[in-house]
């Protein structure tokens, strides 16, 4: 199953040995580069020869090949069977055999190597279960074909790039194989120092014949363009991009942009956890209304500038991203917010639901459901019959406990594996929260 | 209320993890491929989208069968730069930029993609290539728009995907200053494709459905750009 060396058998008709299964039983024999491909079709194989497949031998004029070819059962043949045939024979036995045969395509240089169906299902991971014969068809094979080679290149490029550039664990074969299913660029690319890549996964950067494919067409691009303009890069897009007016302009703008939106989001928020704007009824509106306008504003500006457009698209999606930073910062804290004045709802409530507990007010004690803010569904019963006992005022209290709990949980960081102290709702609603956050890759 | 995510976002945290200190080589490498990657990418459209772009502009003053006729020879023009662009400017936002910011500012969860290239469908390149962009849209428009409006699931990916194609198109209306809804429907249109690809025809197909996805890749940038140039 050697796809490098598949030219220097051109000159026989062959029939392959195959393993049963794809992955393992390959990697049994991958140490050794003796070629199997040699052999003739045998004796012990379940499928009988096709006609084509044992005829053209003839038409072939190779010196090597015994001329009591048909009257042997097993013979040896090209670059592995003459090193060791019997090794061969041997494994001929054990093996189902699948034929793979050449055909010549009009003169003596050019061979197709034309594979049985079944070895292509094997190779694209169909198992070979079913003996059902299938038609052959020539597109078929020559798919099969091709995956086939593009997993063994690809196979051996892992292996040999894990072991040469030395990331990750050093991995056999057979793990490739494993990992590998005909994925067309499966590769991990490497994401930063502090997420180490899951263990035992062959880790490389981008395929490297990628980068080298962009070398050379930047080579080529330069080459041309020196025998047509004879300058290596014109760069007329550079002075577009770097023209000074519009530039620094454009800088101005961006900054303007980033830092500003501070002086609207930050007050917003401060306001309303101070309880001066309800972020259910205007809060969130104001917040639309805002991120409408700030959109607006910029998109204006670069058409009322006229910017060239890798200007104008810098601006725009660095807007957006702005856009979506904001939205993000002010709708989790809005949120907060309203989850901020429950809590503190639920605290008096409890502390209410205490006060009549100790009184041990069991002759009967109106106890109104539901303020504005608080959880209004855990109480939706003592609507019903308005007096309370103790079993039922504990209920109540254990009800509200697991509210505030879960408020809390809400209001808090979650951060795995932290040592810092944990950051609390009101508390992050800081300049340099804020400017901490705009700044982040998120 | 808000689905507790894990991973990178968009979105906004009380607290972040963080690391302890800046990698300087780090910092170097990444700056120096940022570099390295804008420079290639300023020659590729220097040299090889300029010219189709230019070649565009004179096709503007003809008829539109002359125009229609010329449209496959731009596309194919246009399909291998833009392969190329793509892959870069991808490859220098998501990996280069965002990593020499992140290590810049001592943030320490780097999941900003996943792997894309492997998608076999279209909702999976969705959740995987843009990752802080994705995690934005699902808490604050999927989730938000299933509690607020109680939409069904179904609604809800329809009514993200129809933001995203808007917000796609404004920025193609303010590159080209032409309002045409090229990019709307062909976003619009991987809605029914992500559907299609749960059918039996095509479901666990994953070598198909990653050629079908590569194929879209390829294809869909440049023949977008080149409908806008032309038509």
């Amino acid at each position: 199953m050697r796809y490098g060396s598949i030219a220097q058998f051109n000159k026989f008709t062959m029939s392959q040995s195959a393993p049963s299964t794809g992955g393992s039983g390959a990697s049994s024999t991958t140490s050794s580069h003796t070629f199997l491909l040699g052999e003739l079709q045998t004796s012990t194989s379940s499928d009988p020869p096709s006609p084509e497949s044992a005829s053209p031998t003839s038409e072939f004029d190779d010196v090597r090949l015994p001329a009591n070819l048909t009257e042997k059962p097993v013979a040896g043949l090209g670059v592995g069977g003459e090193h060791n045939g019997k090794k061969f024979q041997e494994e001929v036995g054990r093996r189902a055999s699948i034929p793979v045969r050449l055909e010549k395509i009009r003169g003596k240089e050019k061979y197709r190597l034309v594979m049985d169906d079944e070895l292509r299902k094997l190779l694209v991971g169909g198992s070979v279960a079913g003996g059902k014969k299938r038609k052959k068809k020539f597109s078929d094979v020559c798919l099969g074909l091709y995956l086939f080679l593009l997993y063994e290149v690809r196979t051996k490029l892992i292996v040999f790039y894990s072991w040469f550039l030395r990331k990750g664990s050093p991995c056999s074969t057979t793990e490739v194989r494993r990992l590998l299913l005909l994925r067309f660029a499966d590769f991990t690319l490497s994401s930063g120092t502090p997420t180490p890549p899951p263990p035992g996964r062959p880790t490389t950067n981008k395929l490297t014949s990628n980068r080298m494919s962009v070398v050379i067409l930047v080579l080529k691009l330069a080459a041309t363009s020196y025998r047509e303009h004879g300058r290596l890069f014109g760069m007329d897009i550079l002075s577009i991009m770097f023209n000074p007016n519009n530039l620094i302009d454009c800088l101005l703008v961006d900054a303007t942009m980033f830092w500003g939106s501070a002086l609207w989001c930050v007050p917003l928020q401060k306001a309303i956890a101070k309880d001066g704007i309800s972020w259910e009824r205007t809060g969130w509106i104001i917040q639309l209304v805002w991120e409408a306008v700030y959109l607006g504003i910029v998109i204006e500006y670069t058409l009322w500038k006229d910017w060239p457009w890798i200007q104008t698209v810098f601006i725009v999606l660095h807007c957006l991203v702005m856009l979506m930073k904001q939205h993000s910062y002010a709708f989790y804290n809005g949120h907060l917010s309203v989850v901020y004045k429950r809590l503190q709802s639920l605290g008096k409530k409890l502390a209410e639901l205490r006060a009549l507990d100790t009184h041990g007010s069991n002759v009967g004690h109106h106890f109104r459901t539901g303020g504005v803010d608080s959880g209004v569904d855990i109480r939706g019963g003592s609507e019903e019959k308005e007096e309370l006992d103790s079993a039922q005022v504990e209920d109540f209290e254990r009800a509200i406990m697991e509210e505030v709990a879960a408020c809390n949980a809400e209001l808090s960081s979650h951060v795995e594996d932290d040592k810092r102290p944990k950051v609390v709702y009101p508390q992050n609603l800081t300049w340099w929260n804020y400017f901490e956050y705009i700044h982040f890759p998120t | 209320m808000y689905q507790k995510t894990n991973g990178n976002r968009v979105v906004y945290e009380l607290a972040y993890p963080r690391t302890a200190t800046i990698n300087w080589t780090y910092v170097l490498e990444k700056t120096t491929a940022t570099f390295g990657v804008l420079g290639i990418m300023i020659v590729v459209s220097q040299h090889l989208i300029l010219p189709v772009v230019l070649q565009t502009h004179a096709l503007r003053l003809l008829p539109l069968s002359a125009r229609l006729q010329a449209f496959p020879y731009i596309l194919l023009d246009l399909i291998f730069p833009f392969m190329i662009e793509y892959l870069m400017a991808w490859y220098l936002i998501w990996e280069l930029i965002l990593n020499v910011l992140a290590e810049l500012t001592l943030f320490a969860d780097r999941g900003f993609y996943g792997p894309w290239w492997n998608s076999t469908t279209w909702d999976a390149f969705a959740r995987d290539w843009n990752k802080p962009v994705h995690n934005f849209l699902r808490r604050h428009v999927y989730h938000s728009s299933i509690s607020a409006w109680h939409v069904s699931r179904g609604t809800a990916t329809v009514i993200t995907f129809l933001l995203s194609a808007i917000v796609h198109e404004l920025v193609m209306w303010s590159l080209f200053k032409r309002f045409r809804g090229y990019l709307l429907v062909m976003q619009m249109s991987q809605v029914p494709l992500v559907y299609a690809s749960r059918t039996r025809l095509l479901k666990g197909r994953e070598t198909l459905g990653n050629v079908m996805f590569w194929l879209g890749i390829y294809a869909g940038p440049s023949f977008v750009c080149s409908l806008y140039l032309i038509i």
